[in-house]
């Protein structure tokens, strides 16, 4: 009998207590976002969408060994010996011409494992979450550009200032589409 | 109705020429009309109050896109159930499955014929009036049956098993609940209850026989939310239970019809309960009963029936679901034997003349017992709002501190 | 125990032998409660459970295939995706074991740091492990409180290392990322705010709660020798009694040096073991960890700080030989067996999970509760098929 009326208590009056709390909790802030009027600024370490800087990339085919699911592909072809000497941003000579470089977004497990052994940082992820598209294939970006304009004096050096090319690499700029989609 | 008749005379006075059932069809049939849509579009608000509620005691805001603040995301979502396809599973018996949920809504909405609004804003002042509304209310039962069993799915028979069992299991308690106020006043009719408790706050039923009354009140509150199923009694609706509810194969509109059943009954039983315990359509004090020319006791009856079924929703938030056979404990074990001992004990008391109408305390009791009611509730509720600040300044962050919306330091 | 179930499984069901009044019963693949697409199947008597039989494999994704072909900074990312919900745990575990294996010695910060993420990464899964185990039960609300702290947690894993679940981001040798400015006070602040509003609140609003202590105090008994033969490990086994946890026994990565009790079952509502106790562990553990999260913080404020990348090697490459590792994950004690043949990708890698072994003991503990009970077994083992399937 006496366990009954304690039960009973019990039962009353942990129910009061728990809505006590709900109660307080009614006139809570909430922690909804209303996304997406209202955007969370995104940390600067963020993986998100992979860039890589087709100038600077001297064909070495580090971050296609390092991926663990085989979402880069790359083709080089040794630059012909007449060809001007060009140089990555870093001080690297560019020995290879790197003929297609292909990141397929929809395998991309945003690990980070490509940006560590990249010799000359040229690969590295963005804090732009929002790529998203309605066509798979559209996930698949070609970086290889044929206009692209490499550096032809050694940074490294001191004797001339840079010829009207390409800025040093700069932190990720969020708003930077990639090489146009498949087709290009 | 009579009041009806008179005021469509004043308006039309050619009306009292008209033959008797005209008459008769016109002063019954247009209140019911006016409170039948009233009450078919109110659980519109309550689905919209229910999920802002559950959100904002979740942390979270609900509906906020559909129309201002979401409030139209329920006129949404009945206009998608209504498009929706209302299958019918291979071998279904049709006509039961049809009929079935407007069995259930039948057994909700008959009640309202006897709940006072006013005085003499009733559509109909049964003298048997409490006793109709147990009786029309156990219609829905059998319409649950029926939809268990037209469904031809055994896990929805189960669930329709479980939950006819439960609602006939708690009609007992409930039932004997309600005769205490009855005893008190000697009357069945619903407005003979509430005229019974006239005078102001301390006439209330809930503050005579202090203890015995708030125990009936709870205990009548517990049952009718069991019959209600909502939670915690909620198991025939539970979706991560196992045996699914009695509503598993519907779809579409008749779902729908399901839906409006329960927050239809959900509110039946809010505004009983206030008419039984806590003075149905009667202000707390006799100079809010009419302001102006306006009478208000349909707004005191609303305000207490809302406040009824704000709690249930606060509870359905709160508690976890009982299991069938400790729901079934509850019923029989809890809430029957305490029934019992009520009706006996007020019963007796109610014989004596000196107790007949609540103990002779209760007059010293009542104003007391109800000013503290009313000033614990103020603090509750003040001391709520400032939770958040006295929590703010304790810890020295903002609401919910670290990253909240991006405050997270670069 | 019978090793060989009776007959009349629905695979191997035969007309005659199918008890009348028994039925099978499928709770799905898909089905709201089982935490994961995990099929079981129950043969009943009315209410009554008589035989439970789980079937797996609907996750599988061949981790420990990929192991064997991807060098061993690359297994990391798929380790992470096993227990995707304590990611932390699962890169520690094997981190550890291939450090093990080359015999890489970190510095005391980098190992706080570490100890500090998995403590983190504790809180947050057993506030999902709690929240959806109420969520079952019936109450909605604390899942939703969890789960907003659970959010902060997050916020500082992303500020950390960039990711928010699948982190990869205990290395073989150290840390992906250096812990940012100001991680500390973050860090602070949430627990400041955990210890004192959140914590609380789910001890009074749902864990105390008395219709929450009658739904699962009583059921899923699991005695002490049951779960020691089953090898139930981390709060399942805790929840039986028995004071195992690997951080105090086998400490790795500088746990010896932090001040922290096991959280035991105690019966406070129920036989030891029941439903309630596991549940409770993992309540009292998410309290645990936020002392050794303080712990870690204040030793990280005092400690000089070292390159997380200065023990990494070029190229990972273990020496040939193998090695079993295991370590604390949340839901119990994750094992890693890692043979190397001296070459860039593992030969062999095979993982011991905690929740596979918690599912070989489901039948036992769900014969002869009823139907209902099910669900609050479930979730009291706290599985997640990710890690159950590989």
């Amino acid at each position: 009998m006496k366990r009954w009326l304690e039960d009973v208590w019990a039962g009353f009056f942990t129910v009061l207590v728990g809505m006590r709390i709900t109660w307080r909790h009614l006139f809570t802030k909430s922690v909804t976002l209303q996304y997406p009027s209202v955007k969370w600024p995104v940390p600067p370490r963020s993986r998100m969408r992979l860039f890589m800087k087709y100038e600077d990339c001297i064909g070495c085919g580090q971050c296609v060994r390092a991926c663990p699911v085989a979402c880069i592909s790359m083709k080089t072809e040794k630059r012909p010996a007449d060809a001007p000497p060009i140089w990555a941003a870093t001080g690297q000579t560019i020995k290879l011409d790197v003929t297609a470089f292909d990141i397929d977004m929809s395998l991309c497990c945003y690990c980070n494992l490509c940006v560590y052994p990249c010799p000359t940082f040229c690969i590295y992820m963005t804090p732009e979450y929002e790529f998203a598209t309605g066509d798979l294939t559209e996930h698949l970006y070609r970086f290889a550009k044929k206009d692209a304009q490499f550096l032809t004096q050694d940074p490294k050096s001191k004797a001339a200032p840079l010829p009207g090319g390409s800025p040093p690499p700069a932190p990720p700029a969020p708003s930077n589409p990639p090489a146009s989609p498949a087709g290009a | 109705m009579d009041a009806t008749y008179a005021f469509l005379v004043r308006l039309v006075p050619e009306i009292a020429g008209w033959p008797t059932w005209a008459i008769v069809a016109l002063s019954a049939g247009l209140p019911a009309l006016v409170l039948f849509h009233f009450m078919a579009l109110a659980p519109l608000v309550y689905v919209y109050g229910e999920r802002k509620i559950a959100a904002f005691m979740q942390d979270r805001l609900g509906p906020m896109r559909v129309g201002p603040y979401g409030v139209l995301q329920t006129i949404a979502d009945a206009v998608k159930l209504l498009f929706k396809e209302a299958i019918f599973p291979r071998g279904v018996d049709r006509r039961l499955f049809v009929i079935a949920p407007l069995l259930v809504n039948v057994g909700a909405f008959l009640p309202f014929v006897v709940i006072p609004w006013g005085a003499r804003l009733q559509p109909a002042d049964l003298n048997v009036g409490i006793f109709y509304v147990a009786a029309v209310s156990a219609l829905s039962t059998v319409g649950l049956i029926m939809a268990g069993w037209a469904s031809n799915n055994k896990y929805a028979l189960f669930g329709a098993m479980r939950s006819a069992a439960q609602i006939v299991s708690y009609e007992i308690p409930s039932l004997l609940i309600i005769l205490v106020p009855v005893m008190i006043v000697g009357s069945l009719s619903l407005q003979d209850l509430t005229l019974a408790q006239a005078g102001g706050l301390q006439h209330w039923f809930l503050f005579r026989y202090f203890p015995i009354m708030p125990v009936a009140f709870v205990c009548f509150f517990v049952a009718g939310l069991a019959e209600t199923n909502r939670a915690p009694f909620d198991i025939p609706e539970a979706e991560s239970e196992l045996v699914a509810g009695f509503h598993t194969e519907y779809s579409g509109f008749f779902f729908s019809l399901f839906f409006l059943a329960e927050y239809t009954e959900m509110f039946v039983v809010s505004a009983v309960s206030s008419v039984l315990f806590l003075g149905g359509y009667l202000a707390p004090h006799p100079a809010l009963q009419q302001i102006g020319p306006l009478p208000m006791g349909w707004f005191w009856l609303w305000f207490k029936a809302w406040a009824l079924v704000f709690v249930m929703m606060w509870l359905r938030w709160t508690l976890p679901r009982t299991r069938v056979d400790q729901l079934m404990y509850v019923a029989w074990k809890v809430l029957l034997p305490i029934a019992l001992v009520l009706v006996v004990l007020v019963g007796g008391l109610v014989l004596l003349p000196a107790t007949a109408d609540g103990f002779p305390w209760d007059r010293w009791v009542g104003w007391p017992l109800t000013l503290l009611v009313v000033g614990f509730l103020f603090t509750v509720m003040i001391r709520a709002l400032q939770w958040n600040r006295r929590r703010e300044q304790e810890l020295g962050l903002p609401a919910h501190g670290v990253a909240a919306a991006g405050q997270l330091p670069r | 125990m019978s090793a060989a179930l009776p007959g009349a499984w629905i695979s191997d069901w035969d007309k005659d032998s199918l008890d009348t009044d028994e039925m099978v019963v499928n709770m799905g693949p898909q089905h709201p409660a089982t935490h994961g697409v995990l099929r079981l199947e129950l043969r009943t008597d009315g209410e009554v459970v008589r035989a439970a039989r789980p079937h797996i494999g609907y996750l599988h994704r061949c981790f420990e295939k990929h192991a064997e072909n991807v060098d061993y900074p690359g297994v990391l990312p798929y380790a992470d995706r096993m227990d995707y919900v304590a990611a932390m745990g699962n890169t520690l575990g094997f981190a550890l074991t291939v450090e093990k294996l080359m015999g890489i010695e970190l510095s005391p910060y980098v190992q706080t740091i570490r100890v500090l993420m998995a403590e983190l990464q504790r809180i947050a899964s057993h506030a999902v492990a709690v929240g959806t185990y109420t969520m079952d039960i019936g109450a909605f609300t604390p899942f939703l409180h969890l789960l907003r702290d659970r959010e902060k947690v997050l916020d500082l894993f992303e500020w950390t290392c960039g990711a928010r679940l699948l982190y990869n981001y205990n290395w073989v040798g150290g840390v992906s990322h250096d812990l940012p400015d100001g991680f500390v006070r973050a860090t602070r602040d949430f627990l400041r705010e955990f210890d004192s509003v959140t914590f609380p609140e789910l001890l009074e609003l749902i864990i105390h709660n008395r219709i929450f202590v009658k739904r699962i105090a009583n059921v899923g008994v699991c005695p002490p020798e049951l779960a020691i033969s089953h090898d139930l490990t981390g709060p399942n086994l805790r929840g039986s009694g028995l004071a195992r946890d690997l951080r105090k026994d086998f400490p790795y990565s500088g746990y010896e040096a932090y001040d922290f009790e096991v959280a035991v079952g105690k019966g406070q509502y129920g036989p030891v073991g029941s439903c309630f106790d596991r549940n409770w562990v993992r309540v009292a553990e998410m309290r645990e960890s936020s002392k050794i999260v303080h712990q870690a913080l204040d030793r990280l404020e005092k400690m000089e700080k070292t390159d997380v990348h200065e023990k990494v090697p070029k190229r990972v490459k273990p020496p040939k030989g193998e090695i079993y590792f295991r370590s604390e994950a949340p839901r119990g004690q994750l094992g890693f067996y890692v043979v190397s043949d001296g070459g860039i990708n593992p030969y062999r890698v095979k993982v011991k999970s905690p929740c596979f072994a918690a599912m070989s003991a489901f039948h036992h503990l769900a014969k002869g509760m009823m139907i209902a009970d099910v669900i609050a077994l479930i979730g009291s083992l706290d599985i997640v098929l990710g890690e159950i399937d590989r």
